[in-house]
């Protein structure tokens, strides 16, 4: 699995290609997120288009983003969100703590007024 | 055809429909050494004179069938990988395949980027991660596979399609509940030792779906997984993060909180190293 990483606006996206689900592709992506929220990246944007389902070794990398960001006062944005993974946030109530916005211009848009 | 590069891996194309096989071939000799035959008897013949690192089958062959072949393959150690092809994917054939040692299964038609993803897979897995067939009766599977995540992904695949019948409601549900129970039998009661085996029943009645899943572990208590997601008040979903960080473990434990959500019942025997999940289907 690949995961891209732009940086937009000051604020860094991060693009997994492929569903989040724990056995490679989960562990896979905690690593990423980790590794760019541990090196100082406040807000993270995460581009969830090509995650068609997510369990919860997905949302464990998430809510670990989420964690090591949060320290530093930032935040874990998640964008194209589909109907699984909303369902799976929903599901762990976890839609009350990463939120997620329509778009990465939204997302920028609101970072760009805080 | 064959790729340029000796070292690359081999792979043998069976398969009668000629424009398809020469599709395939194409497309695979950007990778690897392939070679083709048309029928199962040319098949056998390649297969008995050349060490294939994997065999890309087509089940419906004339005269000797994919399935004959695959009953002929050498049983022992360094055996191809087999990836059957088939538009025949009712559970009977399915289960035959499996049962025969196939890898993986891919139901015609298909996009040839999913061919390309299946072969560098199952060429990237680990050999000794063999699923074993206890039962290949449609309304009851069992199996016993190696405690390793990798096999997770095959394992929710092959067993979903048993259920390709269904409302895609039902099928998201329990593949993902099944999946997560797959991972923690895994995880937690086998140590991802390879060696340890989850023995995987799943029983098709009229009215419901059962699975049951047993991990080689010692088994937990409810009340011991104050880390787990199960414990936090509804407007607290993070508390249980919390006491795996004191415990020094990483967040997580979230999966038995979102089967509970996505299954009718979750029994544990009195060791918790047995788990069944109910999905009822009306």
């Amino acid at each position: 699995m690949q995961v891209r990483q732009e940086t937009r606006g000051g604020h860094l996206i991060l693009t997994p290609d492929d569903s989040l689900m724990c056995g490679g592709r989960a562990e896979q992506f905690e690593a990423v997120i980790m590794e760019v929220a541990g090196a100082g990246q406040r807000h993270l944007i995460v581009d969830l288009a090509s995650v068609a389902h997510i369990d919860s070794g997905g949302m464990r990398a998430l809510v670990r983003g989420h964690m090591s960001v949060s320290k530093q006062g930032g935040r874990v944005t998640l964008v194209n969100v589909n109907g699984n993974v909303r369902r799976v946030l929903h599901i762990l109530r976890l839609d009350t703590v990463l939120p997620v916005c329509e778009s990465i211009d939204a997302v920028l848009t609101g970072l760009a007024g805080a | 055809m064959k790729a340029s590069d000796p070292t690359a891996k081999s792979i043998l194309v069976v398969e009668d429909d000629r424009g398809l096989r020469l599709a395939l071939t194409r497309l695979l000799a950007e990778d690897f050494n392939v070679d083709e035959a048309a029928d199962g008897t040319e098949a056998l013949a390649r297969l008995q004179s050349h060490a294939y690192d994997l065999v890309l089958l087509d089940l419906g062959l004339p005269g000797l069938s994919g399935l004959d072949l695959l009953a002929q393959l050498p049983t022992e150690s360094p055996s191809p990988r087999i990836v059957v092809m088939t538009a025949d994917d009712t559970p009977a054939t399915l289960l035959r395949a499996v049962r025969s040692r196939a890898w993986d299964y891919i139901v015609k038609p298909f996009p040839p980027a999913t061919i390309t993803d299946i072969v560098k897979k199952a060429l990237a897995a680990d050999g000794s991660l063999a699923i074993e067939v206890l039962s290949a009766r449609p309304e009851w599977v069992e199996l016993l596979v190696p405690c390793s995540l990798e096999i997770a992904d095959r394992l929710q695949g092959f067993m979903m399609r048993l259920d390709a019948d269904l409302p895609e409601a039902v099928r998201e549900s329990v593949g993902y509940a099944f999946r997560e129970l797959l991972c923690n039998a895994i995880e937690w009661g086998g140590k991802l030792d390879a060696n340890r085996k989850v023995r995987i029943a799943c029983l098709r009645a009229r009215r419901m779906l059962v699975y049951r899943i047993a991990d080689p572990g010692k088994g937990f208590t409810m009340d011991g997984l104050t880390h787990s997601a199960i414990h936090n008040a509804p407007d607290r979903p993070l508390d249980h993060v919390a006491v795996r960080e004191d415990m020094g473990i990483r967040a997580g434990g979230f999966g038995i909180f979102m089967v509970r959500s996505m299954v009718d019942e979750l029994l544990y025997n009195e060791a918790h190293n047995e788990v069944v999940f109910v999905k009822y289907l009306d």
